[in-house]
């Protein structure tokens, strides 16, 4: 009977899509190793988001992150996602890439699934070229989008300028959880014809509910790789469930490959991590039709949540989703991924909180426009709405303007100097020397312990703190009592 | 003909093979290598980036590979530019080259043909001595003066011409100028000095003895006898302007061959130093191939021979 495998995004796409990248590396310490023996494929660890997020939100070592997890999976290929952008929004010089794809290798990355935000071939040839040079298994991303330009036979195109690359795997990618099961099936026929011989993988979210039953739409046609997550961080906006998925898969005749025993205390530890940090439990969704409407993906729905919450304007968030969808359609259909759900998010946030449309553009916006984010994109925009973009000054100073190519040793040289670290400039050319400083100061990550035994949690916890001597614990008849002798 | 095309061909391929092991050697010998930067490798990245460009191999398999990727017309990947063959460089910058080289060639050939025929027509006057002033002005400055003081003036203070890049036709004057002087002088002194000496042959003043007009005797029976110094010089003149200038391509910002032969040279990008280096020879030898027809039409002893 046909295997059905498995690639884990638990610890990247699951988090990001449902706690907005706020995982601890210590609540990744704690699970990693269980999740290594449970046979996934590969397990999805890192993206170049993470790198901002950690130093600048969670006062966290990204690479830090990767070496420690790194050493915790050894059976299984951790993987990376992202491509040409180590910083999502900038455009940065190809010395700092080359530098990213060097050290995801050096810190213990064995794979990188490659995205172009517009399917470009360009972006997507320049990573796969860096990827397969440093050694790294290249997954390249077909991202679907649904528009009146992204039909069956742009599809076809894709995947035949896909396969031209030579990739390893080829991912038909739903980041706004919008393929039905009709979908599914059209778009891997159409990839299984036009890159013959290529594996597939299907990576699908789950925002209008559907995308456990894409995914037994996959493994019908024998696609090779299904990436799922264990709960509380699968379902709603996030991927489907491995524990559904390895259930119906199951049902229907077929032997996925995974421990689902081994995965259910990871499951337990997570949601207690969850309640104890306030993070939400993911869910099964009942079928949403607006989200194909706004497609705003998961990951950007929980940041926009965030952002808007801090700014005390929560309640504004149907308005921002409403407003995205003019926006899209203003700027030619950007498939709704990042960076364009972001410049797509934010500049609907801003038209809205403004009360009036593109007073104030952002500068990949301006960027969008003017052609520096791929020209066939920026061919697309509305007129009208392009020329009142790039009637402003700031618009002015980008024309024929293009990021400059520092050498290494320049980049080096502005951040800190010649003793400064591969990794350190890094995280300071995309975070920032204060932020990385503010990381520093912080000191090491929060340790987390599983939640099999929460006693031994407890007295463990305890034991460490330096500012009492006496412990005493009293509940009904049980109680507990602790003393340092020293 | 044939056979003089068959054996300047075989001559050809030796000549090719001889530059493509001698690059292949003096690459490996000098110090440093492609993947030498500031600050080491780690092993494993260095391990994978050495297994992909097969670097790790014994020299005798990797000058192999090499040559038979030559025969394939493969030339092989850029180390530097990694989504790009040796092949895609070459296809993208050698015709902007090209072009810039041609409109070079043509500016030095207008300018140094009439002031050499009228510097040696009018021999030790004004004129010669103004045109071997400039001449040897033409010599003298160098490219990235020259581009600069015509880039201030013409560009920026007058306004006339755009100051760089390639995408315009008023943006392809000034360089083609900048690379064309320097050839345009040469050739005129060349032509001038070739000339003298032809106007004071036996068979010039047997021409004149019969009568003809002045313009008749230079242009038609002494300037095709002064030519065979001339046309030695454009054939390595002319691939070397094809081929591209680094230091024109640079002041203009311009996206030629000869930018990415430098940069490929520091680099070490090897394949791409070599991939430029055939294309260099392989235009120099088409150019004297060239050249020795051309002696051939405007002498009819060397036709003989």
């Amino acid at each position: 009977m046909s295997q059905v495998k498995f690639v884990d995004t638990t610890l990247r796409d699951g988090q990001a899509s449902l706690w907005a990248e706020n995982m601890r590396t210590g609540m990744m310490l704690a699970v990693a190793d269980r999740i290594d023996n449970a046979g996934f494929q590969a397990i999805e660890l890192i993206a170049s988001s993470h790198i901002k997020k950690c130093v600048r939100e969670l006062r966290e070592d990204p690479f830090e992150r990767m070496r420690q997890v790194a050493k915790k999976i050894t059976k299984t290929p951790l993987r990376a996602i992202g491509a040409e952008r180590i910083s999502a929004f900038e455009l940065a010089p190809d010395s700092v890439v080359d530098l990213w794809f060097e050290r995801m290798i050096a810190n213990g990355m064995r794979q990188l699934r490659i995205s172009d935000p517009a399917n470009d071939p360009a972006g997507w040839k320049k990573s796969v070229a860096r990827a397969k040079r440093v050694g790294l298994t290249t997954i390249l991303n077909q991202i679907y989008s649904v528009s009146p330009k992204h039909t069956d036979g742009y599809y076809a195109r894709k995947a035949r300028e896909a396969a031209a690359l030579k990739p390893d795997y080829i991912c038909l990618k739903d980041p706004g959880g919008l393929l039905t099961p009709e979908r599914t099936s059209a778009l891997i026929r159409v990839i299984q014809t036009e890159a013959p011989g290529v594996p597939i993988e299907l990576h699908v979210h789950c925002t209008t509910g559907l995308g456990p039953l894409c995914a037994i739409e996959a493994i019908k046609l024998g696609v090779e790789l299904i990436d799922v997550s264990v709960p509380p961080l699968a379902n709603a906006s996030s991927n489907p469930s491995v524990f559904n998925v390895a259930q119906n898969s199951r049902a229907l005749g077929y032997t996925p490959v995974i421990d689902e025993q081994n995965l259910k205390s990871v499951a337990r530890d997570l949601t207690y991590f969850a309640k104890r940090a306030s993070l939400p439990i993911g869910e099964p969704v009942e079928y949403d039709y607006s989200q194909y409407v706004h497609q705003v993906p998961g990951g950007m729905i929980s940041n926009l949540r965030f952002q808007l919450k801090n700014l005390g304007l929560l309640d504004r968030l149907p308005e921002v989703l409403e407003e995205a969808i003019l926006v899209r359609e203003d700027l030619g259909y950007p498939i709704m991924v990042t960076p364009f759900s972001q410049f797509v998010g934010s500049q609907a946030a801003i038209n809205v909180i403004k009360g009036e449309r593109y007073i104030q553009v952002t500068d990949q916006v301006i960027q969008y426009a003017a052609g520096l984010w791929g020209e066939e994109a920026a061919s697309e925009v509305d007129g009208n709405v392009k020329d009142r973009i790039l009637d402003r000054p700031r618009a002015k100073e980008f024309a024929g303007w293009q990021p400059p190519q520092p050498s290494l040793e320049e980049v080096r040289s502005k951040l800190g100097g010649p003793g400064l670290g591969d990794d350190e400039l890094l995280m300071r050319y995309v975070a920032g020397n204060e932020d990385v400083d503010a990381m520093r100061a912080a000191g090491a990550p929060k340790a987390y312990h599983d939640a099999g035994n929460p006693l031994l949690t407890l007295v463990r916890e305890l034991s460490q703190r330096k500012d009492c001597r006496q412990i005493h614990i009293q509940k009904d008849d049980f109680s507990l009592a602790l003393e340092k002798r020293q | 003909m044939t056979f003089f095309l068959l054996r300047r061909s075989v001559h050809g391929i030796i000549v090719l093979w001889a530059v493509a092991t001698f690059t292949f050697v003096l690459l490996r010998l000098a110090p440093g290598g492609p993947f030498d930067r500031e600050r080491q490798l780690p092993a494993e990245v260095r391990a994978n980036i050495e297994a992909k460009y097969h670097l790790d191999e014994p020299l005798p398999r990797q000058y192999f590979r090499y040559l038979t990727g030559i025969l394939r017309g493969d030339l092989g990947p850029s180390y530097k530019y990694i989504d790009r063959g040796v092949n895609d460089v070459v296809a993208e910058t050698l015709p902007t080259s090209a072009l810039l080289g041609v409109l070079a060639l043509a500016f030095a050939v207008l300018i140094a043909f009439p002031t050499g025929i009228l510097a040696a027509y009018h021999r030790a006057s004004a004129i010669d001595r103004c045109a071997m002033f400039f001449s040897t002005l033409g010599i003298s400055v160098p490219h990235f003066i020259l581009g600069a003081l015509l880039i201030w003036a013409v560009a920026l203070q007058l306004g006339w011409l755009q100051a760089g890049r390639w995408d315009h036709w008023s943006s392809v004057i000034l360089p083609s100028i900048t690379l064309g002087a320097a050839p345009a002088a040469y050739l005129a002194a060349l032509l001038r000095s070739s000339l003298i000496d032809t106007l004071g042959e036996d068979f010039i003043s047997a021409a004149r003895a019969k009568g003809l007009k002045e313009t008749v005797v230079v242009l038609k029976h002494a300037l095709a006898h002064s030519l065979i110094p001339v046309l030695t010089v454009m054939g390595p003149l002319t691939a070397a302007l094809l081929t591209g200038s680094f230091v024109v391509e640079y002041v203009f910002a311009i996206p030629g061959m000869g930018r990415f032969f430098i940069t490929a040279v520091t680099d070490r990008d090897y394949p791409l130093v070599m991939g430029v280096t055939l294309v260099y020879t392989a235009l120099l030898f088409l150019a004297n191939v060239v050249v020795d027809m051309l002696y051939g039409l405007i002498d009819p002893r060397v036709r003989t021979e």
